[in-house]
């Protein structure tokens, strides 16, 4: 309790709870006598990742790639269409419905039609990449634009402030938080809409999702396919521990969300 | 502080009524003199933010006009600052920079304001938290930063809204008596709307009651003790008597219809 409790060991409680998994694992596999074409135990997964090195390595740069462009682009359409739907009740009204019609789209359905449009390839995965991580940043943003403290705009009033400088010195910023917590979704859904493209598509060697293909297609390869899944995983960690960092630096010193020992 | 002169209000026959409601506020008719301190009380409901808000040029009247020093408020926006229920800081800006906000949001920011800045930070007693945040700040400071950034503008009228109500007593006294000595260096008129009836009578020289439905003035107590006042004021007989007073008159708007 008291060494939880201390400042400076939040990696330990996830670091137990983690090797308490492992050792569970371990177990089950152990007593329930699993095969390793169903599950394998974490040292198999370790050693496939080993052994399949050279083709993950480049794979998750690969995919990491295509899911950083798509990602790069959701994120400033997302913050561009937020502010142009904020801008006037109207347009907001008339059009948010759609951008949920859109973001209903399945990605399985997606994936035909952006290979059609745009071949097989980076582009039709980024563009899957896009599409997915999208609409959490027009939401979020869109909510943070609107959502302006009615007392500080009254302030301004007041102030006799410009409407560009009610946009840029308090919209803007006030809605700074909510676009970040916006992002941080999207930096989660990223990487999982590239490497479904790829699985989906089928269209793009040396990526994680077309890995996922071959290895999932030989029953002695689940090893190899629980290796894709760590790499994914750390892939992510690679996305969200970044806008974590740029929110930290954006946030910490003025906004609740990043108050230090949080 | 300031070469700038306190501000003439003059209300005629001014009444607001809300698209589809009553009326909330009925011919009111009242002349401030420069630098009268006019306290608004009465029951919720009947216009006391509303009548600040018209004042402000934040809400247009539906009768009667609004003039400051003979020009309507929406004319003489630079001329007034406003101090809302809530701090209403920028989280994102230090206590500093949000004094600072009506000079930022001016076309310059000449060096010789800055001397004005620190002197204001001196004055209410924000100096060692001027590089803090909003949210490091009690609520006590935070009132007080409002304050500064209201008072940086140099008002010929100052219009508050039930600034202090979210604070402890010890503070909201503190706070009051702070004003008062703010306006020993800053010449200001100012309408303060407040639910208490003692804050009424320390402060200000002329006390409003007002009723509601539709928001009229229904009597006004004129406080005469000199300024500056102080704590021990609120020690004297005189103080008890007048705060008597005004509460009986607030009782009466209660029971009227």
């Amino acid at each position: 309790m008291s060494i939880v409790r201390q400042k400076n060991s939040w990696w330990l409680p996830p670091l137990v709870a983690g090797a308490g998994l492992l050792a569970l694992w371990y177990a089950v596999v152990a007593i329930f006598k699993i095969p390793t074409y169903l599950l394998p135990m974490p040292h198999e997964v370790i050693a496939a990742l080993w052994r399949e090195r050279a083709a993950l390595f480049p794979a998750a740069l690969h995919t990491g790639g295509s899911a950083l462009v798509g990602f790069l682009v959701a994120v400033l359409g997302g913050a561009l269409v937020a502010i142009t739907l904020a801008s006037s009740r109207w347009l907001k009204a008339a059009l948010y419905p759609w951008v949920l019609v859109v973001q209903m789209i399945p990605v399985v359905v997606l994936v035909p039609v952006f290979v059609i449009w745009f071949h097989a390839g980076l582009r039709s995965i980024t563009a899957i990449a896009f599409m997915i991580s999208f609409f959490p940043v027009v939401a979020s943003t869109t909510m943070g634009l609107i959502s302006t403290d009615r007392g500080l705009l009254e302030l301004f009033t007041v102030l006799e402030a410009t409407k560009t400088q009610e946009i840029f010195r308090l919209r803007l910023p006030y809605a700074l938080p909510y676009f970040l917590s916006g992002v941080k979704i999207a930096a989660t859904l990223a990487p999982i809409g590239a490497i479904s493209g790829e699985f989906l598509a089928g269209t793009t060697p040396d990526s994680l999702g077309y890995l996922l293909l071959i290895y999932r297609s030989d029953p002695g390869k689940m090893p190899e396919v629980f290796a894709i899944a760590l790499v994914a995983c750390l892939l992510g960690f690679v996305f969200v521990g970044a806008v974590r960092w740029l929110s930290w630096v954006l946030l910490h010193q003025w906004h609740e969300s990043e108050r230090s020992g949080e | 502080m300031s070469a700038l002169r306190a501000a003439s209000v003059a209300l005629e026959s001014l009444g607001k009524r809300f698209p589809q409601g009553p009326a909330v506020l009925a011919n009111v008719t009242l002349t401030a003199q420069p630098r009268d301190f006019v306290a608004l009380i009465g029951p919720s409901g009947c216009g006391k933010t509303t009548l600040l808000r018209l004042l402000a040029g934040l809400t247009p009247p539906s009768a009667g006009a609004v003039t400051i020093d003979g020009l309507l408020a929406a004319e003489v926006r630079e001329r007034l600052a406003f101090i809302f229920q809530e701090p209403t800081l920028l989280p994102w800006l230090t206590t500093r920079q949000n004094v600072e906000l009506p000079l930022r949001l001016g076309k310059k920011l000449p060096d010789k304001q800055n001397g004005q800045v620190q002197e204001l930070l001196k004055l209410v007693g924000l100096e060692p938290a001027a590089e803090q945040y909003p949210r490091q700040l009690s609520g006590g400071m935070k009132m007080r930063v409002s304050l500064a950034r209201a008072l940086l503008r140099q008002p010929g009228l100052l219009l508050l809204d039930e600034p202090f109500a979210a604070l402890d007593e010890m503070t909201r006294n503190r706070l009051n008596e702070d004003l008062l000595r703010l306006r020993e260096q800053t010449p200001f008129t100012a309408f303060f709307v407040t639910h208490s009836v003692s804050e009424a009578v320390f402060l200000s020289n002329r006390v409003l009651v007002l009723a509601a439905n539709p928001g009229r003035i229904a009597g006004e107590i004129a406080v005469s003790a000199p300024y500056p006042r102080t704590a021990e004021w609120r020690e004297s007989v005189d103080y008890q008597r007048l705060v008597t007073r005004a509460t009986a008159m607030l009782r009466q708007t209660h029971a009227m219809p």
